[in-house]
């Protein structure tokens, strides 16, 4: 990279920095009205009970527990994607590593809410900590999801140190008040020393090494919370790395959306490239594959057999009360967006981002078809349960979503968008050359 | 008003509102239940204590219940009360312990029937509390009985309570008897894989303290190096102002 566009990139990444605009504001305003929306709903809750929900004595898990799932999904791919561009030593990671974890932080801090959200009296959560049982999956959960939220918070800020210095550096005469004492602060009297480079790269070494099995061992457990029962549809020993298949899968695709709207809000089109897009969408492709792999290994074998517990929830799936939305993930959320990354051509960008969101939505869905159908199965010779959520439990949804796009568009206001110090390691580096397969997939240039 | 006046009548009306708030059931169950029932030793109790209330069947119960007090027979001094014979008697088969017998005769010396007859044991569980046995209806001599085997071998005190009816005051004796028999420790089932199940706490626990010490250890080692690097450098530089000084003044001495 030349002088010139150094110079631009670090303008790029830290252009965002205390600075706001209209559209800005307008956005900020939606998604904080959502937020608001969603904090009026949940004090609703707290004033009249968990009886203002869907959820019922059959159906007690609903939308509370697919949000909790599937944000910390997303979070997952967050940490995911850029550990594992770090530990492969991607060279055109630079852009998008702060993206993505950020994304990973916000999305788990959403996520790790839901659990409180569920209980209907939060107060109670305290319980967990005075009477937890060790053999109970909630607690397995609770510990998992702290260690991974310390985790990545730790992953998110240690790469940050060097921006932190550059912010320091460039802000030291206009960034006063908090601003200007977290730099200083944070920033640990970084000066690019070369015994400070040695010791972030292995702090940030050890943390990338760490974060992946750690992720790992959260979707676990949570699959866990509902495999150890024997609930049909859910006691499968292959729910666990359906889990964390599902939770990559989904967290790629939402860091795909988040750097394409950053991308294009933030002027970040000269650094975020559509080759990026491109090496995100074989990622995706790679994993739609592998979760279809998973998923028709899962009910193949339980619909052979078809057990008692789980083939009428099976049949509820193919062909029952829930087959529009089950073949609608199918088609939908899982062959479409894998057809519509892997096809050659132009556009790439819009592909994915075209296929992202039909990822996310299916994924939603797909949680959707595991927590309800399972719950609703009566055990005892009754009824199906039935779950109708409610305008509360939808409004905190919304509001959970557009809790993430916010968190991140604040966060980018005291911190660069991209790392400035990562594009500086990796400068001067050629560009490795394209693995036939890449052209074969990618089939024409930029776009 | 002066402060000491001011801060008498807060006081008062601080008191007051804590007083009205602990009659208040709500406000007290509200309490209870988040700081725990070591409040209610604070507060008045509004609750009264919960009474058993058994089958009147002559088996023994297969968990006796205990009750922090036993309800208390209803007072009534100036009636008569019925004469209570309590004994307890081992079973005719060994095994299943003893049989507890008792016959309430009227004052005037006829059998009362139908009487409920209850039967309780002080215990010593979180304090001194009576566990009841079981209940049961006296029959046409006035004789009741239940089978009890005791959970634990020794001296037991047994307490027979009944209630007051028609013109009858409420009743109650006392007996004590050494139990030479007593239902067998109870062992739990063989689960499969408890063995490798209760190590697995520990090898859990000793895996996330481990994750937890390397992240750890790479914020504060991070925290440290980088640390370590800014000190070296202003060492460096006060070093070099050092010598930049000791320069100027050799400079200085040479003019």
């Amino acid at each position: 990279m030349d002088a010139k566009t150094h110079e631009l990139y670090v303008d790029r990444a830290m252009w965002n920095i205390g600075k706001t605009g209209p559209l800005w504001w307008a956005i900020v305003a939606v998604l904080g009205a959502c937020v608001a929306g969603a904090a009026y709903a949940w004090i609703y809750q707290l004033q009249r009970g968990l009886g203002v929900t869907g959820l019922n004595q059959k159906v007690s898990w609903g939308f509370y527990i697919i949000n909790c799932v599937f944000f910390i999904g997303i979070s997952y791919g967050g940490a995911m994607t850029s550990a594992i561009l770090r530990l492969t030593n991607a060279k055109w990671r630079a852009p998008i590593t702060r993206l993505a974890e950020g994304t990973a932080v916000v999305a788990l801090l959403v996520g790790a809410v839901y659990p409180l959200v569920d209980l209907g009296r939060p107060d109670r959560f305290l319980y967990l900590l005075q009477y937890g049982q060790v053999g109970s999956p909630v607690l397995w959960d609770f510990v998992a999801i702290s260690t991974y939220l310390i985790a990545s918070i730790v992953f998110l800020y240690l790469p940050l140190i060097p921006d932190l210095a550059t912010c320091r550096d460039k802000y030291q005469g206009t960034a006063r008040g908090l601003r200007g004492w977290t730099y200083r602060v944070f920033a640990l009297g970084w000066s690019g020393e070369p015994r400070q480079e040695r010791a972030l790269l292995r702090g940030i070494g050890v943390m990338a090494v760490l974060i992946i099995p750690l992720a790992v061992s959260v979707h676990s457990v949570l699959a866990w919370l509902f495999a150890v029962t024997v609930r049909g549809g859910w006691h499968s020993t292959i729910f666990a790395p359906l889990f964390v298949i599902a939770a990559m899968l989904s967290g790629v695709a939402a860091v795909i959306l988040v750097i394409a709207g950053f991308r294009a809000g933030y002027g970040l089109q000269r650094f975020i490239t559509a080759r990026h897009f491109r090496y995100l969408s074989y990622l995706l492709i790679a994993l739609d594959a592998a979760y279809l792999y998973f998923m028709v290994s899962e009910y193949l074998t339980e619909g052979y057999v078809a057990e008692a517990s789980s083939g009428p929830v099976l049949e509820a799936l193919f062909v029952g009360a829930y087959a529009v939305p089950f073949w609608s993930f199918v088609v939908g959320g899982l062959l479409l967006p894998l057809v519509l990354a892997a096809l050659p051509g132009r556009r790439a960008i819009a592909r994915a981002c075209v296929a992202s969101v039909l990822v996310i939505g299916g994924m939603w869905l797909k949680r959707f078809l595991i927590v309800v159908p399972g719950m609703a199965e009566p055990l005892m010779p009754w009824d199906w349960g039935l779950y109708q959520p409610t305008w509360v439990e939808i409004a905190i949804t919304i509001g959970s979503a557009a809790a993430i796009p916010l968190g991140l568009m604040i966060f980018f206001f005291f911190f660069p968008v991209m790392s400035v110090h990562e594009m500086e390691e990796v400068e001067g580096v050629s560009e490795p050359a394209r693995p036939a397969l890449v052209s074969a997939f990618a089939g024409g240039g930029d776009d | 008003m002066t402060r000491s006046k001011r801060s008498l009548v807060l006081l008062a009306l601080v008191a007051l509102v804590l007083t009205l708030a602990a009659r208040n059931d709500a406000v007290v169950r509200t309490a209870t239940d988040l700081l725990g029932p070591r409040v209610a030793l604070f507060l008045p109790s509004r609750v009264s204590p919960q009474t058993e209330t058994g089958p009147a069947h002559a088996a023994p119960p297969a968990a006796p219940a205990v009750a922090p007090a036993a309800p208390a027979p209803r007072s009534n001094a100036s009636a008569p009360s019925a004469t209570v014979t309590l004994a307890v008697q081992p079973s005719a088969k060994l095994e299943q312990g003893y049989v507890l017998e008792a016959r309430l005769v009227a004052p005037n010396g006829k059998p009362l029937n139908e009487a409920t007859v209850r039967f309780y044991e002080p215990v010593e569980l979180l304090g001194q509390r009576e566990m009841f046995i079981g209940s049961a209806a006296t029959d046409g001599q006035g004789r009741v009985s239940l089978a009890y085997l005791p959970a634990r071998l020794g001296r037991h005190e047994i307490v027979l309570r009944s209630p007051a009816r028609d013109q009858l005051a409420a009743v109650e004796s006392r007996t004590t008897f050494e139990a030479t028999v007593a239902a067998a420790p109870y062992r739990p089932e063989h689960q499969p894989l408890s063995a490798f199940s209760a190590a697995v706490p520990a090898v859990v626990g000793v895996i996330v303290l481990g994750v937890w010490g390397l992240i750890a250890f790479a914020l504060l080692g991070t925290a440290r190096g980088v640390g370590a690097g800014r000190r070296r450098q202003a060492s460096g530089r006060q070093a070099s102002l050092a010598t930049r000084n000791a320069k100027t003044k050799t400079r200085e001495d040479l003019a």
